[in-house]
């Protein structure tokens, strides 16, 4: 019941969203009506890294007591991951287009989110080759941190190295994009919303990994 | 195109992926909450 | 310390027994290099295009013979009598210490080999070496930890440079930067972030390494 509730609640406020990315907050100078693109844009790629540090997290966790169940969980959290990844690459991607003129110019953040793709890919492939259970846990958790640690340099060697055109609504260096108070409200109900969204999604997953180790569990 | 639709495109992308991922999902629980109860049913007779 | 040292002496003459690495590395290198120089040949590519190549001949060499460390401690079987004699630190110690000195081998030969043929002139020695330097630490723990995972699985071939490529993206990336810099004569200044980048990955690589190794080890 408490969960109905909140799916309810949950319904709303991404109703809210829509309407308030639409028709409420003011637009910013120079992007002109792809501001709007904001608030869906940034929560996925924003959702991408919480996804990819959950998965790490719970790699940890698998590390420590050895229960696979935890080694499934990061599987599905990882996987969110990738999902997302993939929506924020290519809505970012026809926002490049449209405002930069190409799909793709490997500006730094287009370049990071590739590459991080590019490592998640790589986590499935090793889980692929591996067909004991627990043998493949213990490696793609490891894989996993190991992929985890390195992502700090993506995110703030390579910008450094490489100049960007992207605007940066939250580590607001330089102040490209200044947010009123609607702008930054939409903003931030945006983000918990998509956060809300991806948390449920991750829930759906680890109960139907919970079936699937009863099934397991039946049959043998 | 006037850039109003390529918010609404952008925005349409995302939801079709969260829904679909969310669908499958779906899908797969009610198919393996059958299983689920076949087993647990044979089990027990 | 002492027993990851025994490890890396016992690698060195297992090595210099059958030179499988080593054959396979320098072989790789010497290839590659020759390709690149038939097909752009000497004063036509500038420093940009050439700290590139350099970096891609080393990481894709490097890549041909790092993994063989632990593959072969697996094919040969004497995995466990390593785990029966010595703790899982000293070994990845070792290791490493053996694909660091692989490493150095491999550029002691290509890269003046690079400059001469595609006469790519260093102005700052001292960023290059430098660059060279933390770039084979970081390449060399990388390398070594994925082998470790490599090793473990069922194919062990293609997975490594799949696996390894991302992870090592931070050096390559940083490297050629450092390396254009050494080579259109930036002073010191205007390379030390891309310096600080590649030192903290080796650093944070290693240590990270040293840390996991004993869960895939004792696996």
């Amino acid at each position: 019941m408490f969960l109905k509730s909140l799916k309810i609640i949950l319904f709303f406020l991404l109703a809210a969203v829509i309407y308030g990315a639409f028709l409420y907050a003011p637009l910013a100078k120079g992007l002109g009506e792809y501001t709007r693109v904001l608030y869906f844009h940034v929560p996925t790629a924003w959702i991408t890294v919480t996804a990819f540090a959950v998965g790490a997290l719970f790699s940890g966790i698998y590390l420590k007591n050895k229960e696979l169940k935890y080694d499934l969980w990061a599987e599905a959290a990882n996987q969110l991951g990738l999902l997302f990844g993939v929506l924020a690459t290519v809505t970012g991607s026809i926002w490049a287009k449209m405002s930069w003129g190409s799909f793709w110019n490997w500006d730094p953040r287009e370049t990071s989110i590739f590459i991080l793709l590019l490592i998640y890919a790589a986590y499935f492939a090793l889980r692929s080759a591996v067909e004991q259970a627990d043998r493949r846990a213990a490696l793609s958790a490891v894989y996993d941190l190991l992929a985890f640690v390195t992502v700090p340099f993506f995110v703030f060697v390579v910008p450094r190295i490489y100049s960007s055109l992207h605007p940066d609504p939250i580590v607001n260096t330089q102040g490209k994009i200044h947010m009123n108070g609607k702008m930054l409200l939409v903003f931030l109900s945006s983000l918990s919303a998509y956060t809300a969204v991806f948390f449920w999604m991750l829930k759906q997953r680890i109960d139907l990994i919970g079936i699937q180790l009863k099934i397991k569990q039946l049959e043998n | 195109m006037q850039p109003i639709y390529v918010v609404l495109i952008i925005n349409i992308i995302i939801w079709t992926g969260i829904f679909s991922y969310l669908l499958t999902t779906d899908k797969k629980i009610k198919t393996l909450k059958k299983k689920l109860d076949q087993l647990s049913n044979e089990k027990n007779r | 310390m002492y027993k990851a040292w025994l490890v890396f002496r016992k690698d060195v003459q297992q090595e210099f027994k059958t030179r499988y690495a080593l054959n396979a590395i320098f072989l790789f290198a010497i290839v590659t290099l020759t390709a690149v120089s038939f097909s752009i040949g000497a004063f036509s590519a500038g420093p940009e295009i050439l700290s590139a190549l350099l970096w891609i001949i080393l990481f894709f060499s490097s890549m041909s013979g790092l993994a063989h460390i632990f593959v072969r401690e697996e094919e040969t079987h004497t995995a466990d009598t390593l785990k029966l004699v010595t703790t899982s630190s000293s070994v990845f110690i070792g290791k490493l210490l053996f694909n660091i000195m692989l490493l150095f081998m491999v550029e002691l030969l290509v890269v003046p080999l690079f400059m001469g043929v595609m006469n790519f002139v260093i102005y700052d020695a001292f960023v290059f070496v430098l660059s060279l330097v933390f770039g084979t630490f970081g390449l060399a723990g990388g390398g070594t930890i994925v082998a470790a995972i490599i090793s473990k699985s069922n194919t062990k071939g293609a997975l490594f440079t799949v696996l390894a490529f991302p992870i090592l993206l931070p050096v390559i990336v940083s490297g050629i930067s450092a390396a254009k810099k050494a080579a259109t004569n930036a002073p010191l200044v205007l390379a030390s972030s891309e310096l600080q980048a590649l030192f903290a990955f080796a650093v944070v690589i290693i240590t990270a390494g040293i840390l996991l190794f004993d869960f895939i080890w004792n696996e």
